[in-house]
């Protein structure tokens, strides 16, 4: 079951949505990135309260890192603010990828473009390919609301553990939230276009990261969806099992 | 991150969101290669943070221990494992690496 959700295994079950251990891993995985994220934020002098009123209400932890980052190197609010939204402009592509999944209310639009992540919107992709659009629109939600209810209890218990711990980079807390997207790219390999996708974001990433400021790397790496869309979505030999790649 | 600098993330990332929503996706066409490259530039963006976040420290490229958790990480996915135990052992892996004396 919580192999389906982060890899888009095999279909085991006729089941139009996630099971209750899936939306639990996600919540906990949810949770642990906003531990990671918090001690970050509190590095640069940030008030607790503000970390949360950021965790909450803006949900985006690579926003925050970018901004942090900014800030710890000696940069202005209004660059950090750049970065931030250079960063998450990810996020505007993850809210348009949504568009015509289900059928929505304006109400519901807002909600759905907000808390589009990218594990909530791959996999209501991943299902709308499988099971059709109500079953995407259950298991988007499924997952944003663990999700957002996990990341702000997890930054809340980063702000504590930060207190305690000092230097949360000693318990690899920086690793957690890079590590949090590996199903989906280790999944990206499988086949052609997806491969292309995931090779060309990475390089385009670190490529460019030494030349330009932090966040136009990132934009630009997305550019590398477009030679992944002339080549054929086959599965690449040796990928040993028949699971849909990508989050096409 | 001051209150102005809190307002401005918080007011910006909706605002972004709420455009990327409502603004561009209705530029978007009803064809297989639209519907084909939405679902690719959310896996070009995914990758690229991955590559940032495990490959760079403030704008230069680092090879340090966030590498081999993220080997880790990549390792117990294809075997399966919940997302959860993947970042638990990712950072584990890292911090042992760290506690070693490396990155």
């Amino acid at each position: 079951m919580v192999r389906r959700l982060v890899t888009f295994g095999r279909r085991s079950t006729p089941a139009p949505g996630l099971g209750r251990a899936d939306i639990v891993a996600m919540f906990i995985s949810s949770s642990i990135i906003g531990i990671a994220v918090s001690p970050i934020m509190t590095d640069i002098g940030t008030s607790p309260w503000v970390v949360m009123a950021a965790a909450t209400f803006a949900w985006s932890g690579t926003g925050e890192v970018a901004f942090a980052s900014v800030i710890s190197s000696g940069g202005s609010t209004p660059s950090a603010l750049v970065a931030a939204m250079l960063v998450s402009s990810r996020f505007g592509l993850l809210a348009m990828s949504l568009k015509d999944r289900w059928p929505a209310s304006a109400i519901e639009r807002v909600g759905m473009y907000h808390y589009a992540s990218e594990v909530a919107v791959a996999n209501a992709i991943d299902f709308q390919r499988r099971f059709g659009s109500e079953s995407a629109r259950r298991v988007f939600w499924q997952l944003a609301i663990p999700m957002a209810a996990g990341w702000s209890i997890g930054s809340g218990m980063g702000l504590a553990l930060g207190n305690v711990i000092g230097d949360t980079r000693q318990i690899g807390l920086d690793v957690v939230f890079p590590a949090s997207f590996v199903g989906t790219v280790v999944n990206g390999l499988t086949r052609r276009d997806t491969s292309v996708a995931v090779a060309g974001g990475m390089f385009a990433a670190l490529g460019l990261t030494p030349y330009l400021p932090a966040g136009l790397p990132i934009l630009i790496a997305a550019l590398a969806a477009i030679p992944a869309l002339l080549v054929a979505p086959t599965r690449l030999r040796g990928s040993d099992d028949d699971t849909e790649a990508g989050l096409a | 991150m001051t209150i102005y600098g809190l307002l401005g993330f918080v007011v910006g990332l909706f605002a972004l969101r709420m455009f990327g929503g409502f603004g561009l996706s209705s530029l978007i066409g009803e064809s297989e290669s639209w519907q084909r490259l939405l679902g690719l530039i959310p896996l070009a963006l995914v990758s690229a943070v991955v590559a940032i976040q495990v490959g760079t420290t403030g704008g230069e490229l680092v090879f340090d221990a966030r590498v081999v958790g993220i080997a880790v990480a990549a390792v117990m996915s294809k075997r399966g494992l919940p997302m959860a135990a993947v970042v638990v052992l990712a950072a584990a892996a890292t911090a042992g690496t760290r506690a070693l004396g490396w990155g």
